[in-house]
C-alpha cells in the first residue's frame, strides 16, 4: 500500500530532490503525501515557497493510475526501507532512496561484480568481458553493468549463461530503450535478473544521469572490473565511486599501443588488480574458493586446423595473410576457417579478420 | 495522288509495322503530318523539304498530307524522313513505283538529302522479316547490324538519289550480309587491364571467380584505396563468353538505345556499365515520355557496376529491387507498358562507414556507433538479400604493395570460369536458366544435392553461425557454383565451407551486420 505513496513522491520533481532528506526526517511516504499545507510547510527540506507547489502537483496526478501504468510495464518499486534492498548498495553514501526494477530481484546481491568498459569496444575486449562474465556467473556470481553498447552488453550476455544472473543499471527509466537496438537485451536481462534506475518513468538518457548511475553500479557490488576503457572513458568513473565506497578496483590489461588500454592500464599503475581470468577476480574479492581451471575443451581438429589456429593465435589475422603465410590456396584458407569457425575456435571481425578465442 | 510505303517504329523492346501514307492535292500549299507524330517528327517536314530540294528532285507546291498509320500508338524520332521522302516522290511520279512495296524503310535525312543512321535497326528487321518483307532499306551505318538477321535484303542507302536510282535500276546497290560466325570469332578481349595488376587480395579475387563463374551479385566493403574500384573494372576480363542469344538480346537493347558504336554490328562482349552516383531513377532502369531502356538494361547479361554503393539516392536503390528479383524492368506510362531485359550482374562496392576505414589495419576509424548504423542502413535488408556475395578487401600497406606478389591472369582465371559456366548450360539450362544465381528457393532444392556429410555440416553451421533462411539460400547457391568450378555435380563439405566465408563479418558488439 505504501508504495504508491513513494511513487508518488518520485512524481513530484520537488519532492524527489529531496527524498532522501524528507524521509530521513522519519516521516513515511503516505504521511508525506497526504499531509496538508501546514504539515507540509513543517517538513525538514521543504521550504514555504515550495509548497503551494506541491500541493498543485499533487492535486494533478491520480495515484491509482499512475500506479496501474507501472504495474502494467511490469515495474516494481523496492525501497531502502525494505528488508529486501541491496545490503551493498545501502552502504554507500548516497544510496538511491527508491529503486524501481523490473525482473527477478533473487539475486545474489553480497556476491555481486560489476564488468565495465568502453562502448567502442574491440571484438578482443568483447570476447574477454563474456567469458568473464559467464565464469563469474557459473561460480555464482551476480554480474552487473550498464546495458550499454560494448563491454557493459557483451557482459550481460555472458552472465546469462550461468546461474549468478546479471543486473543492468540504466542511466534512464525502465520504460525507454537506449540505446535502441538494446530491445532483446532489456527483455533477456529481465528473464535472468534484473533491470534498475532510479528515475520515473519518461525518463530520457540525459548525460548527467550516467555517473549517479555508475554509483549504483558500483554501490551494487564487491568490486568493480574494467574491460578496455579510454582515458575518457565512463567506466573510470565507476572506478572512482568503487574507490569512494570501498570497493575494489580490478582492470584486464591490453596491447600497450591500443588506446582502449589506456584506462584500465592507468587504473593498474594506481594500483588496481590485474586481472587474466575469473578466477582472478574470484581471489581478489575473497568469493568462493578458487574453483579449478576448467579443462581444456576436448574439440577434435586436424593438423591443417591447428596450423591455422596457431597462427591466428591472439592477434587479428586477415584470411589473405593467412593464404600467404601458410601458403595455401585461398579457398582452402575460406574452408579452414569455416570449419574452425563452427568449431567455435575463432571468431570473425569486420574487415575478415579473424581472432582466436580458444 | 496517293502513295504508300511501309516503314517501322520501336514501343519498347519491340518494332511495330507503320504505314506511310502520303497525299497530294491542290490547294495552298501545306505540309503536314498526322497520326500521333512527336515532336521530333514535326521537324521532319523541314529535313524532307530541304532534302528533296537539294537532291535535284522537286519539292511539289501543293497540299501534302502525311499520315501514319496506325494513328493510335505514338511514333517518335527521325526514322520516318526517309519514308515520307520517299512518299512524296512516288506520288509526284519522281521515283520508280514498281518495287517499292517489296521493301522497308527507315533513316533520317539531312538537309542535302544524305541518309543518317537512326536507332532500333536491329528489332526493325526482325519485325520486316516477320512481315515477309523481300528488302529492308536502311541507313548504311545501320546495315551490318540489320543484317544479323538472315534472310532478308539489307540496302545499304546512303542518300535519297541514290535510293531514286536504286530503284529505276540507274544503280545497282549490293546488299549486305553479315558472317555472324566471323563476328563472334572476333571477340578478343584485347584489354589491357588483367587481374594479375592486383597485388595479394586472394580472397577477393577468389569471390569475384565465384561470382563470375555463377553470375552472382557481389558487394565489395572496403577502405577506401584498397582497390574495389580497381578491382571490379577487371571483372569483364574473366566474365564468360556470351551466347549467341545473349548477344542478339543485348544488341537489341543497345540499338534501340542508339548506343551501338559505329562498325560494330553485334555486340560480342558482355557489357559493363559504371554509372555515376548522382544518375537518376529514370537514367538507372529506364524512362522518358517514350521509354528508354536505362543502365540496367543496358547491363543486360552483362555487369552493372554501382561504385560506392550508398552514394546512391536511397529511390534509385530501392527500385533495383524488382529487377534483381524478375530479370526484367517494367516501365509504366499512360498510354503503354514497356518491359526491357535486365538480367544483369550487380557488382557494388562501398566503404564500411562514413570515415571509410572501419576494420583498417593502420587506420583508426573516428565514427561513432549510430553514425556507422546510420551509413550501414543506406542499403536496405531487402537489397542486400538480393546480393549472394559479400566480400570484404582489405587496404594492403606500402610493404605489402611491394612485396606480395600478383596472382593468376585474366585469361587463366576465365578458363576455369567458362568451364563452370558450360556445366551450368548442361545443368540448369533446362530450366530455363543460364547461371546459379537465377535458382529460385524452389529450384535449389530441385539442383543443389549435398552429399550426407555435407548435409550435417551445413545443418551444424546454421546452428552453430546462426544462419538465416535467406543466408542459407545464399550459401547453397553459392555453394553450387563452387562445385562448378570444382567440376563436382554434389555439393561436400567443402564447397559449403568455402561459400560460408563469402558473407561479411557478423559482429553485433561492432553494429555491422550484413
Ligand atoms: N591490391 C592492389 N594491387 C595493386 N594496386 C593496388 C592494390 N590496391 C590498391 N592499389 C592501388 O591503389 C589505387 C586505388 O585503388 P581503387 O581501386 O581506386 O580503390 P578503392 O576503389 O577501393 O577506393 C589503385 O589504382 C592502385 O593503383
Ligand atoms: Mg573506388
Amino acid at each position: 500500500m505504501d508504495k504508491r505513496f513513494w511513487l508518488g513522491l518520485k512524481l513530484i520533481p520537488v519532492l524527489d530532490k529531496k527524498i532522501k532528506t524528507i524521509t530521513d526526517s522519519f516521516e513515511s511516504a503516505e504521511r508525506i503525501w497526504l499531509a496538508d499545507r501546514n504539515g507540509l510547510s513543517k517538513i525538514d527540506g521543504i521550504a514555504i515557497n515550495e509548497v503551494d507547489e506541491i500541493i498543485t502537483r499533487r492535486n494533478n496526478i491520480d495515484l491509482e493510475r499512475w500506479w496501474q501504468r507501472y504495474k502494467n510495464i511490469g515495474i516494481n518499486i523496492l525501497t531502502i526501507f525494505d528488508d529486501d534492498y541491496p545490503p551493498l548498495l545501502r552502504e554507500i553514501t548516497n544510496p538511491p532512496t527508491v529503486l524501481f526494477f523490473k525482473g527477478d530481484l533473487i539475486l545474489n546481491y553480497s556476491n555481486a561484480v560489476a564488468i565495465v568498459g568502453s562502448r567502442l569496444a574491440s571484438i578482443h575486449g568483447s570476447i574477454i568481458a563474456e567469458e568473464l562474465a559467464s565464469e563469474l556467473s557459473k561460480e555464482g556470481v551476480t554480474v552487473v553493468s550498464g546495458v550499454a553498447r560494448g563491454i557493459d552488453g557483451s557482459a550481460h550476455k555472458g552472465a546469462m549463461r550461468g546461474q549468478g544472473g546479471t543486473i543492468g543499471v540504466l542511466g534512464c527509466s525502465l520504460d525507454v530503450i537506449y540505446p535502441p537496438e538494446n530491445k532483446k537485451l532489456y527483455g533477456e536481462i529481465c528473464k535472468h535478473g534484473s533491470l534498475v534506475s532510479e528515475y520515473p518513468i519518461t525518463t530520457k538518457p540525459l548525460k548527467w544521469n550516467f555517473p549517479a548511475r555508475n554509483r549504483i553500479i558500483s554501490g551494487l557490488t564487491k568490486g568493480v572490473v574494467i574491460v578496455e576503457a579510454s582515458e575518457k572513458s565512463g567506466a573510470l568513473i565507476t572506478a572512482d565511486f568503487a574507490l569512494e565506497q570501498g570497493r575494489e578496483v580490478c582492470a584486464v590489461p591490453g596491447n600497450p599501443k591500443n588506446k582502449l588500454s589506456k584506462g584500465p592500464h592507468k587504473l593498474l599503475k594506481s594500483g588496481a588488480y590485474l586481472v587474466e581470468d575469473a578466477g582472478d577476480i574470484l581471489d581478489v574479492l575473497g568469493l568462493i574458493g578458487h574453483s579449478e581451471k576448467k579443462k581444456e575443451s576436448s574439440v577434435e581438429i586436424s593438423l591443417d586446423e591447428q596450423r591455422v589456429l596457431n597462427f591466428i593465435d591472439w592477434e587479428l589475422k586477415h584470411v589473405d595473410e593467412i593464404t600467404r603465410e601458410l601458403n595455401v590456396s585461398s579457398s582452402d584458407a575460406a574452408i579452414l576457417l569455416t570449419i574452425l569457425e563452427i568449431k567455435g575456435l575463432i571468431k570473425q571481425d569486420i574487415g575478415k579478420r579473424y581472432l582466436r578465442i580458444h | 495522288m496517293l502513295a504508300k510505303i511501309e516503314s517501322c517504329s520501336i514501343l519498347g523492346m519491340e518494332a511495330f509495322l507503320v504505314e506511310v501514307e502520303v497525299d497530294i492535292s491542290n490547294g495552298l500549299p501545306a505540309f503536314n503530318i498526322v497520326g500521333l507524330p512527336d515532336a521530333a517528327i514535326q521537324e521532319s517536314r523541314e529535313r524532307v523539304r530541304s532534302g528533296i530540294s537539294n537532291s535535284e528532285f522537286e519539292f511539289p507546291l501543293k497540299r501534302i498530307t502525311v499520315n501514319l498509320a496506325p494513328a493510335d500508338l505514338r511514333k517518335e524520332g527521325p526514322s520516318f524522313d526517309l519514308p515520307v521522302a520517299v512518299g512524296i516522290l512516288a506520288a509526284t511520279k519522281q521515283i520508280s513505283r514498281d518495287m517499292l512495296s517489296d521493301y522497308l524503310f527507315v533513316g533520317e535525312l539531312s538537309l542535302t538529302g544524305e541518309i543518317r543512321p537512326v536507332n532500333g535497326v536491329l528489332p526493325m528487321a526482325l519485325r520486316a522479316k516477320e512481315s515477309k518483307k523481300k528488302g529492308f532499306i536502311v541507313p548504311k551505318e545501320n546495315a551490318s547490324e540489320a543484317a544479323l538477321i538472315g534472310g532478308l535484303k539489307i540496302i545499304p542507302a546512303s542518300s535519297l538519289s541514290e535510293i531514286v536510282k536504286f530503284f529505276s535500276g540507274e544503280k545497282e546497290i549490293e546488299p549486305i550480309t553479315e558472317d555472324i560466325k566471323r563476328l563472334f570469332m572476333n571477340n578478343t578481349v584485347s584489354d589491357n587491364i588483367n587481374f594479375c595488376d592486383i597485388k595479394g587480395q586472394e580472397h577477393a579475387k577468389r569471390a569475384i571467380e565465384v561470382a563470375a563463374a555463377g553470375g552472382h551479385n557481389l558487394l565489395m566493403v572496403g577502405p577506401p584505396g584498397s582497390g574495389k574500384t580497381m578491382l571490379a573494372r577487371r571483372m569483364p576480363s574473366i566474365l564468360p563468353d556470351m551466347t549467341f542469344e545473349e548477344a542478339i538480346e543485348t544488341t537489341k537493347i543497345y540499338s534501340i538505345a542508339g548506343m551501338l558504336p559505329s562498325k560494330v554490328a553485334l555486340v560480342t562482349s558482355r557489357s559493363f556499365r559504371a554509372p555515376h552516383h548522382t544518375i537518376s531513377t529514370a537514367g538507372l532502369v529506364g524512362g522518358g515520355q517514350h521509354p528508354r531502356p536505362g543502365e540496367i538494361s543496358l547491363s543486360h547479361n552483362g555487369v552493372l557496376f554501382l561504385d560506392e554503393f550508398p552514394e546512391f539516392t536511397k529511390s534509385a536503390l530501392e527500385v533495383l529491387r524488382q529487377p534483381l528479383e524478375d530479370g526484367i524492368v517494367t516501365i509504366s506510362r499512360a498510354s503503354s507498358t514497356s518491359t526491357f531485359p535486365a538480367r544483369f550482374m550487380l557488382v557494388a562496392a562501398m566503404n564500411p562507414c562514413r570515415c571509410g576505414y572501419l576494420g583498417d589495419k593502420i587506420k583508426e576509424c573516428v565514427c561513432v556507433p549510430s553514425s556507422i548504423r546510420q551509413y550501414k542502413s543506406k542499403i536496405s535488408g531487402p537489397l542486400l538479400d538480393r546480393i549472394d556475395i559479400q566480400v570484404e578487401v582489405p587496404r594492403l600497406t606500402k610493404k605489402e604493395l611491394v612485396g606480395v606478389s600478383s596472382g593468376e591472369s585474366s585469361e587463366t582465371i576465365k578458363e576455369r570460369v567458362q568451364r563452370a559456366r558450360d556445366r551450368q548450360q548442361k545443368n540448369i539450362g533446362d530450366s530455363n536458366l543460364s547461371c546459379n544465381a537465377q535458382m529460385s528457393p524452389r529450384l535449389l532444392k530441385k539442383y543443389c544435392k549435398l552429399s550426407d556429410s555435407a548435409q550435417n555440416f551445413l545443418e551444424n553451421a546454421i546452428d552453430k553461425l546462426g544462419l538465416s533462411g535467406r543466408a542459407y539460400d545464399k550459401v547453397l547457391r553459392i555453394s553450387k557454383t563452387i562445385a562448378d568450378l570444382g567440376e563436382r555435380d554434389l555439393i561436400e563439405v567443402e564447397h559449403l565451407a568455402e561459400a560460408i566465408q563469402y558473407r561479411c563479418s557478423n559482429n553485433s558488439n561492432n553494429y555491422y551486420n550484413f
